[in-house]
C-alpha cells in the first residue's frame, strides 16, 4: 500500500517537474526583465550588458533551462536576483512563517467546522442547522481578502483590539518567552483566524452530511437501541466513520490554505511566502519566482501523500484496495 | 551624472512650502520649526521607523533600491556629503571620510585627504587603499554595479601614502565631484577576501563579514520583519548618533503605515499619501514634515511618428490637458504643475516660464487649424481618414499615474481626441519606451544636480539613450553640448535657460506634477531633516524627547 | 425525521438572485446613471458618502465641477468643491439653466478616489466580473469534461496518463500558478478566462472519469452495447443522462470559484487592468482609503459575496435534489 502511495507521489512529482518547466520558459520568455536592470533608467548598454552576465541571461534559454534544473535538483535552486543570496535560504526563512500561520488556520479550520457541523447534524432540520448551513454558506461565499479587510477595519483600525500587521511587536527579540508567544499570538490571531474561519464552512459541510449519513446506518440505531449515550454516538460511532472523509479533505485543505495564505499574507503584511512571491514575481526575481512555486508544489504533494498514508491507516477498506 | 526611475507609488516634489503656509496648511518647514522645540538634544531611545520593503542586501553595489541606499548610507562613509542646498547654486559638499578636496589647476587630477581617525568596526583604519579598491569593485564587470558609468571619467585612483588619493581624470573636468563621490567606500581588508565574481550570489557572505565605519552598525535583522541598527560606538563624531538604536520595520502597505503611525506603534512613516495629511494633522501625537522631492511627471508624445512629431499638435494636446486640476486631485496642496525638465526648486530653473494654461477651446482652435475635425460624427476628430486617436501607457502599479492618465483621457475627449489607455508592467512600459514603441507614455524622472539633459533630450540619445520621443532641435543640441563642458553656474544657468525655453515652445513632453514628500512623524522624535536627496540625511542627530512617555 | 425540502427552495433562491443580478449586468448602460470610467470632476468628486448629491457646474473653459452647498447669486456661484469654498462668475457657467437651476447628481453608493459613481462602477463590474466567471467555469468542464471521458473510456496508459496529469495540476496551490501566468501576460479579459478556465478542470475530469467508470460496469450498457448501437454514442447519451447534473452543479460552485479567484488577483494589482472596473480592482483601488472612505471597497465585496452565494445556493440546490437522502449542507 504505502509502496503504491510512494510511487504515486513519485510521478506526481516527476509531473510537477514538467509543470515548472512549462512555467519557467513562461517566465523567461515573457516580456520585461528583473527589477535590478530598471533601478537606473539610464544604465549604459555595458552596464546592462554586466547584469546580464551577473545573472545569468546572457546565455541561450535553454542553457539557462539545464542550469535551473541543475541548480533545482542540487538543492541551491539557483540564487535570488533581487536578495542576492541562494534561493533555498530565503525559502527557508520565510516557510516557517507560512506553515505557521497554516497550520494554526487548520487547527481552527477543523475545531470551528467540527463543532458546527457535529450541532447540525445532530439537530437536522432544526433552526440552529439551518442557522449554520446559512452562516456557512456566506461565509464561504466571501472573498478571504476582504473578510481580512474588514477584519482589519473593524477590529484594529476601528476598535484596536489587534495589531495592523506584521508578526512581532518591536523588541520582541529582548521578549521573554512567554512574553514572545503572546506577543506572536495577538499579532497571528487575525490572519489565521481569518483563514481558519474562511475554510471552517467547508468542514462543517462535510461534516454534517456524513455524520447525518452514518447517523442512519443500522449499527448506530442498535448502538443507540442498547443505550449508548447519544454523547457517545456521535463522538465515537459518528466520527470514526466521518474520518476518513476528513483525513482526505485534510489532503485537498493544504493548497487551498497555501492560496488563501498568500492573498492574507498580503492583507497582514505577514512576512511568509505569499508576501515573498508576490514580492519576486513583481521585481522579476525568476530563481525566487521558481523556487516558491517549487516549494508551494511539493508541500501539497508531500501533504496529499501524508493525507492518503492516514487515509489507508484510519479507513481499512482503502488499505486493502 | 545619475538620473533614476521613480518606480514608487507616491513619490513627490516641489517648490512650494511658502504657499503651503499662505494656504494655511500645517507644515512643519523641513529645517525649521520641527528644530529645537523640545530644549536640549538628549542622548538614547529608539526610533521605530517605517519601510515599505526589506533592503534585500548590505552590499552597497548589489543593491536596487532606494532604501537600500538610503540604509547602506548609515552604514558606511562617504567621502564627502553633498547638500541639498540646490535651490540658489549648485549644491556644496561638505567633508566627510575626505577633510579636504583640491582641483589641479589643469582639472586633471583631484586630491583628497582622509580623516585619520577613523575606523572600521573591527579596529582597523580606514585608508586610502579602501578607496582605491572601492573604486575597483565599482567598475569590476561581475560586479556589475549599476552606476558605473558614473566612473567612466575616471582613469586611475592612485593612492599617496595611508591618508591621500589622489582621482586622475580621462579629461580636464571629465568627471564631477558628484561623480567622484558616488558611493560609499567599503572595507578592502574584510570584503576584498571575496572574488567579485562571487559577489552576486554570496549575499549572506557580506551578512556574517559585516565591518562599518557610518553612524550605526546591524543589530539584528530579520527578514521580511525588521531591521535592527543600534550606535556604532566607534563612530568618529564623539556624542552622534544620539540615538541607541533605531529599527526599521517593513510594512508594505502604506496604509497600514499610517494607521500604526497613528496608533504609536511607529515613530516615522515616509511618503504618506496627500489624502491621509488631515488624520495626520488631527492627531495628537504626530506631526507632518512635506519637502521637495527630485521627482516630475510627464507625459512624453512619441516624435518619431506622425502626427506627435508637429509641435503644434502637441501643445494643443497639453493645453487640452487639465494639469491644475490633476495635480490638485491627485496631489492636493502637496505638489505644483511642472514647467521645465529642471525643477522649479533647482537653481538652474529659468524662472520665465509658466505652465500653460489649461484652454479647451485654444486646443480645439489648434486642432482644427491642423485639419483635425470631426468629419463623420463620431466625437473623435480625423483627418485624411486617420482618426486622433492613440493609446497612452503607463505602469499598472502606480495608482497615481494610472488616476492620472484615466483624467487626462476624460479630458482629451472633451476636445475630440481619443486616449485609450494602456496599462503594462513597469519593465515593459521603460523597454517599449527605449524601443519608441508607444504613442504617448507618462513616466517620471529623478533627477540629479548635475542637470546633463543630454540623455533625454540630444539628438544623439535617441539610438542610444533615453530621448523615447526623437525630440531634436539643433539649437538644443547646440546648447547641451556647451552646457556639458560649462564650469561656471552663470554660464550653464543661461545656457539652461535657453533649452528650457526651447522645450517650453515644442512641448515634447507634457509637463505633469513636481510631488512633495509628506512624512508623518511622532512628536516625541526630534529634529528629524528629511531632505530631497535622503530623508535620513541627518538621522545621526535625531533624538528622542524623554518627556512624552507614550510612543 | 423530518426532512427539509429537496433543494426546490436552494435552485429558487439562488436562480432568483442570479437572474437579478444578470439582468442588471446586462442592462447595466441602462441603469447606470453615470459613466463608470469617466470622472466628471474628480477634485470635487471624490470619495461622496452613499446617498450625496452635488451639482454639477460647466464653465466655458470646458471645465466641470462638482460642487456641494451650492449658493446661486445673482452674479456669483459659490459651494463647496472638496475641501474648499469656491466661487465662480456666474456668468462664466454654461450650464445653469434660464429659471437658475442647476444640474444635480445622486450618488446612491457614493463616489470613488476620482469622483466616479460607484453604483455605476459595480453595474458595468458585474458584466465583466459575471463574464470571467461563467466563461472560466464552462471552459474548466468543457475540458474537464474532454479529459474525463477520454481517460475513463478508454482505460489502460492513456488514463493513467491523464490521471497523473490531473494530479500534477492539482499539486499547484492555484493562486501561486495563476499569478505566476498572469502577472507575465498582460492580463485581459480574455487572458484571465483562459488561465482560470484551464487551471480549474481537474475536478470536473475525476468526476466524470468516475461517471464514465461507473456507467461502464453497468448492465444497461452492456445491453445496449449487444443491441448494436455504436459504443461512443452509447456511453455518451448515458453519461449525459448521469452526470449532467454533477457537472452542472461543480460548474455552478466554481463560477463562485472563479469570481473569488479574479477578484483576489484584482486585489493584488494583477488583474483585469484599469479602466476597466471589476468588484475586485474597485476594491484594489479603496482599500488603502478604507478608514476614510469605507464605502469604495465595501460595497462592491458585497456585490461579490451576494453573487457567490446565489451560484452557490445553486449548487446546493442541485447537490440536494442528487443526493436527498443527505438533504444538502
Amino acid at each position: 500500500m504505502i509502496g503504491y502511495l510512494a510511487r504515486r507521489a513519485a510521478t506526481a512529482l516527476a509531473l510537477v517537474f514538467l509543470v515548472l518547466t512549462v512555467l519557467f520558459f513562461l517566465v523567461r520568455l515573457a516580456p520585461g526583465r528583473p527589477a535590478a536592470f530598471y533601478d537606473n533608467q539610464l544604465a549604459t548598454a555595458d552596464e546592462q550588458e554586466n547584469l546580464r552576465r551577473a545573472f545569468g541571461l546572457d546565455q541561450p534559454i535553454p542553457i539557462q533551462y539545464l542550469h535551473w534544473l541543475e541548480s533545482t535538483v542540487t538543492g541551491n535552486w539557483g540564487v535570488s536576483f533581487s536578495k542576492h543570496r541562494p534561493v533555498i535560504h530565503v525559502l527557508a526563512e520565510s516557510l516557517p512563517q507560512t506553515l505557521l500561520l497554516a497550520t494554526t488556520a487548520l487547527f481552527l479550520q477543523y475545531l470551528l467546522g467540527l463543532v458546527l457541523g457535529i450541532t447540525s447534524a445532530r439537530r437536522l432540520g432544526s433552526l440552529g442547522d439551518h442557522l449554520i448551513r446559512l452562516l456557512s454558506l456566506i461565509v464561504y461565499s466571501i472573498p478571504s481578502f476582504w473578510l481580512g479587510l474588514m477584519a482589519l477595519l473593524l477590529l484594529s483600525y476601528r476598535l484596536p483590539f489587534f495589531p495592523g500587521g506584521g508578526m512581532n511587536s518591536v523588541g520582541a527579540a529582548t521578549m521573554s518567552p512567554w512574553g514572545y508567544a503572546l506577543d506572536l499570538a495577538h499579532h497571528l490571531a487575525l490572519p489565521a483566524g481569518v483563514l481558519g474561519i474562511a475554510a471552517a464552512a467547508g468542514v462543517a459541510r462535510h461534516v454534517r452530511n456524513d455524520l447525518a449519513d452514518v447517523l442512519q446506518e443500522d449499527y448506530i440505531r442498535t448502538a443507540r437501541a442498547k443505550g449508548v449515550s447519544e454523547h457517545a454516538v456521535v463522538w465515537v460511532h459518528g466520527l470514526k466513520n466521518a474520518a476518513a472523509s476528513l483525513t482526505q479533505l485534510a489532503g485537498l485543505a493544504l493548497p487551498f490554505l497555501l492560496s488563501g495564505a498568500l492573498v492574507i499574507e498580503v492583507v497582514f503584511s505577514w512576512p511568509g511566502m505569499g508576501r515573498l512571491t508576490f514580492d519576486a514575481i513583481t521585481a522579476r526575481d525568476y530563481p525566487l519566482i521558481l523556487g516558491a512555486t517549487t516549494l508551494t508544489a511539493l508541500l501539497v504533494v508531500g501533504g496529499s501523500f501524508l493525507a492518503d498514508v492516514l487515509l489507508a491507516v484510519v479507513d481499512p477498506r482503502v488499505r486493502d484496495a | 551624472m545619475k538620473w533614476c526611475k521613480d518606480r514608487s507609488v507616491a513619490p513627490f516634489s516641489t517648490t512650494a512650502l511658502l504657499v503651503l503656509a499662505a494656504l494655511g496648511c500645517r507644515s512643519d518647514h523641513p529645517a525649521g520649526a520641527a528644530r529645537g522645540e523640545g530644549g536640549e538634544p538628549q542622548q538614547g531611545g529608539t526610533a521605530i521607523i517605517g519601510a515599505s520593503i526589506d533592503p534585500g542586501g548590505l552590499n552597497p553595489l548589489l543593491s536596487e533600491t532606494k532604501f537600500a541606499r538610503e540604509v547602506h548610507d548609515l552604514l558606511f562613509l562617504r567621502l564627502l556629503d553633498e547638500q541639498a542646498d540646490y535651490s540658489d547654486h549648485p549644491p556644496t559638499f561638505e567633508p566627510e571620510l575626505a577633510e579636504s578636496h583640491t582641483w589641479a589647476e589643469d582639472g586633471r587630477s583631484v586630491e583628497m585627504r582622509l580623516r585619520q581617525d577613523v575606523v572600521w568596526s573591527d579596529g582597523t583604519p580606514v585608508t586610502a587603499e579602501d578607496v582605491v579598491w572601492t573604486h575597483e569593485a565599482q567598475i569590476d564587470p561581475d560586479v556589475a554595479w549599476n552606476w558605473s558609468q558614473q566612473k567612466d571619467g575616471i582613469e586611475r585612483i592612485e593612492a599617496q601614502g595611508p591618508f591621500t588619493v589622489v582621482f586622475h581624470l580621462r579629461e580636464p573636468h571629465s568627471a564631477s565631484l558628484a561623480d567622484l563621490n558616488e558611493g560609499v567606500i567599503l572595507p578592502k581588508h574584510v570584503w576584498g577576501r571575496l572574488p567579485f565574481s562571487e559577489w552576486r550570489s554570496q549575499g549572506d557572505w557580506f551578512r556574517e563579514n559585516l565591518v562599518v565605519d557610518g553612524p550605526f552598525r546591524v543589530a539584528d535583522w530579520r527578514a521580511g520583519r525588521e531591521i535592527v541598527l543600534e550606535r556604532n560606538t566607534d563612530y568618529y563624531r564623539q556624542g552622534f548618533p544620539r540615538l541607541d538604536s533605531v529599527v526599521f520595520r517593513f510594512i508594505p502597505e502604506k496604509a497600514n503605515q499610517l494607521e500604526q503611525l497613528l496608533s504609536a506603534q511607529l515613530d516615522y512613516a515616509q511618503s504618506l499619501r496627500p489624502e491621509w495629511v488631515d488624520r495626520v494633522v488631527e492627531s495628537e501625537r504626530v506631526r507632518l514634515i512635506a519637502y521637495p522631492t527630485r521627482h516630475y511627471a510627464y507625459i512624453v508624445w512619441n516624435g518619431c511618428k506622425e502626427p506627435f512629431s508637429d509641435p503644434r499638435l502637441r501643445r494643443a494636446l497639453t493645453v487640452a490637458i487639465d494639469r491644475e486640476s490633476i495635480t490638485e486631485a491627485l496631489y492636493s496642496d502637496y505638489a505644483t504643475v511642472a514647467a521645465s525638465p529642471i525643477l522649479s526648486s533647482v537653481w538652474a530653473f529659468n524662472r520665465d516660464i509658466e505652465p500653460l494654461p489649461y484652454d479647451a477651446t485654444e486646443a480645439r482652435r489648434i486642432l482644427e487649424s491642423l485639419g483635425w475635425t470631426d468629419s463623420d460624427g463620431d466625437g473623435v476628430r480625423d483627418r485624411n481618414g486617420e482618426r486622433l486617436s492613440f493609446k497612452l501607457s503607463t505602469n499598472s502599479d502606480n495608482r497615481i499615474r494610472v488616476d492620472a492618465i484615466t483624467m487626462a483621457k476624460t479630458q482629451l475627449a472633451q476636445v475630440g481626441v481619443e486616449a485609450e489607455l494602456d496599462l503594462m508592467e513597469f519593465g515593459t512600459l521603460i523597454d517599449r519606451n527605449n524601443d519608441h514603441d508607444f504613442d504617448a507614455s507618462l513616466s517620471a524622472w529623478a533627477i540629479d544636480t548635475s542637470l546633463d539633459l543630454r540623455p533625454i533630450f540630444h539628438i544623439e540619445s535617441i539610438g542610444n539613450g533615453s530621448n523615447y520621443g526623437c525630440y531634436s532641435n539643433p539649437e538644443v543640441d547646440d546648447l547641451l553640448d556647451q552646457a556639458r563642458r560649462a564650469r561656471d553656474p552663470e554660464t550653464l544657468k543661461r545656457l539652461l535657460a535657453g533649452v528650457q525655453q526651447r522645450i517650453h515652445e515644442e512641448q515634447p513632453y507634457t509637463f505633469l506634477w513636481e510631488p512633495m514628500q509628506i512624512d508623518g512623524v511622532a512628536n516625541r522624535l526630534r529634529d528629524p531633516s528629511p531632505n530631497a536627496l535622503s530623508v535620513f540625511a541627518n538621522l545621526e542627530e535625531w533624538w528622542i524627547s524623554p518627556g512624552s512617555a507614550t510612543r | 425525521m423530518p426532512r427539509p425540502a429537496s433543494g426546490g427552495g436552494l435552485i429558487g433562491a439562488g436562480a432568483a438572485l442570479l437572474i437579478v443580478m444578470g439582468v442588471a449586468a446586462a442592462a447595466a448602460p441602462l441603469l447606470a446613471p453615470h459613466s463608470p470610467v469617466d470622472p466628471i470632476d474628480s477634485l470635487g468628486g471624490r470619495y461622496l458618502p452613499p446617498g450625496a448629491r452635488a451639482g454639477e457646474l460647466r464653465f466655458d473653459s470646458g471645465r466641470r465641477w462638482l460642487v456641494t452647498e451650492v449658493e446661486i447669486g445673482s452674479s456669483l456661484v459659490t459651494g463647496k468643491r472638496g475641501n474648499q469654498r469656491v466661487e465662480a462668475e456666474r456668468s462664466t457657467v454654461v450650464n445653469l439653466g434660464t429659471d437658475g437651476r442647476l444640474e444635480t447628481h445622486f450618488f446612491l453608493l457614493g463616489t470613488d478616489r476620482l469622483g466616479r459613481d460607484c453604483w455605476s462602477r459595480i453595474l458595468h463590474a458585474g458584466r465583466i466580473s459575471l463574464l470571467v466567471g461563467v466563461a472560466a467555469a464552462a471552459l474548466s468542464a468543457l475540458l474537464g469534461l474532454a479529459v474525463g471521458t477520454v481517460a475513463g473510456a478508454t482505460g489502460g496508459w492513456i488514463d493513467t496518463l491523464l490521471m497523473r496529469i490531473t494530479d500534477a495540476f492539482l499539486a499547484f496551490p492555484r493562486l501561486f500558478l495563476v499569478l505566476a501566468v498572469t502577472a507575465f501576460l498582460d492580463a485581459g479579459v480574455v487572458a484571465v478566462i483562459l488561465v482560470l478556465g484551464s487551471t480549474g478542470w481537474m475536478s470536473v475530469s475525476r468526476l466524470i472519469r468516475a461517471e464514465v467508470l461507473r456507467l461502464s460496469r453497468q448492465d444497461f450498457v452492456a445491453a445496449a452495447r449487444s443491441g448494436g448501437s455504436g459504443e461512443l454514442a452509447i456511453a455518451f447519451r448515458h453519461l449525459m443522462r448521469n452526470a449532467v447534473t454533477p457537472l452542472i452543479t461543480s460548474t455552478a460552485l466554481r463560477v463562485g470559484n472563479v469570481i473569488l479567484i479574479e477578484a483576489s488577483l484584482s486585489y493584488l494589482g494583477l488583474g483585469i487592468k484599469p479602466p476597466t472596473a471589476t468588484w475586485g480592482n474597485m476594491i484594489y483601488d479603496g482599500w488603502t482609503d478604507l478608514s476614510t472612505a469605507w464605502w469604495a471597497s465595501v460595497f462592491p465585496g458585497v456585490a461579490i459575496v451576494t453573487t457567490v452565494i446565489a451560484f452557490n445556493l445553486l449548487a446546493d440546490g442541485l447537490r440536494d435534489r442528487r443526493q436527498p437522502r443527505s438533504a444538502g449542507g
